[in-house]
């Protein structure tokens, strides 16, 4: 293993879960809407 | 009917099929690359002997293309707002304040990597003398006080004039921070392209490249998303669909009593 490769790790999931859990919530939200307009 | 996942509203001038199709391929793909194609750079002997090499340079490849994301929201945040104050159609007011909002989100991760990466580097979480970081940040709060300005008059048209003015004036920051690097006296921080050209070897350009289409493409297409969702709640109906019998156009300002607090 790499020196450093703890921080790459680190970098790697805060940017997949950040970017994910904001795609999901706008998702949910837009889901949410076209449901209730039907 | 558009599906959920790629809303087209009226003023959308990226097909937002095609910005959730480059950033579901190239984003994922630039993780790939990153990690089996990219080369990793030779540091060169420690002391016991051994060969060290600089792995956290693969953060390199989300830094800096999520920061030009970020530099793209902002943006299109500022364009919006002098589209809102040229023409004061209540949708550009929503895309300026998306634009801004994405653009916190991918500067946060920036901040977030960066400091990371700093860290893994340099040994510090954050360089005070580096000019770049310093014009980041100062952009990032600046944008920050956007809410506070946004938030802190009622709902309506000075509102909406207060905060595309906001925007416009932040943007100004953004060559600012682009050429900081350039100009500056300590260069702790790379410069990756410079008047010479790139510094970069192929395969690290080649994916560098990559990741900026497929995070550029990721921030255009979440702009959009957020944009339709702003949009439906504002108007109460479907902003890519036929307008309901008895709602007049929607490219007029709406009522200021319509606009939801959190818009």
């Amino acid at each position: 293993m790499h020196d450093g490769w703890e921080y790459v790790v680190a970098a790697y999931a805060i940017t997949g879960v950040t970017l994910g859990a904001w795609f999901v919530a706008i998702l949910r939200k837009l889901a949410r809407q076209k449901r209730e307009q039907r | 009917m558009q599906p959920v996942f790629a809303p087209r509203t009226s003023r959308a001038r990226v097909s937002p099929r095609l910005a959730a199709v480059l950033a579901l391929v190239l984003v994922p793909l630039t993780v790939v690359l990153a990690f089996v194609w990219a080369p990793i750079n030779e540091i060169g002997l420690v002391g016991s002997g051994e060969m060290q090499y600089d792995f956290a340079q693969k953060i390199f490849y989300i830094h800096v293309p999520v920061a030009l994301a970020a530099y793209l929201c902002f943006a299109a945040g500022a364009w919006n707002g002098v589209l809102f104050l040229l023409k004061e159609r209540e949708d550009y007011d929503v895309r300026s304040y998306c634009g801004v909002h994405s653009g916190m989100v991918f500067g946060t991760l920036v901040l977030l990597t960066g400091s990371i990466w700093a860290k893994a580097s340099w040994g510090v979480w954050w360089q005070w003398g580096d000019r770049q970081l310093l014009v980041f940040l100062t952009l990032y709060l600046f944008y920050g006080a956007y809410y506070v300005l946004r938030f802190s008059i009622d709902p309506g048209r000075a509102r909406n004039r207060a905060s595309a003015v906001y925007a416009v004036l932040g943007v100004a920051l953004v060559p600012l921070s682009f050429l900081a690097i350039r100009i500056a006296d300590t260069l702790i921080h790379p410069i990756v392209i410079t008047a010479d050209g790139s510094n970069l070897p192929g395969t690290v350009w080649a994916v560098f490249g990559i990741g900026v289409v497929g995070f550029c493409a990721l921030a255009v297409w979440m702009l959009q998303l957020e944009a339709a969702g702003k949009l439906r709640a504002m108007r109460g109906w479907c902003a890519d669909e036929e307008r309901p019998a008895g709602i007049e156009g929607g490219d007029g300002p709406a009522p200021a009593a319509e606009v939801p607090a959190h818009a």
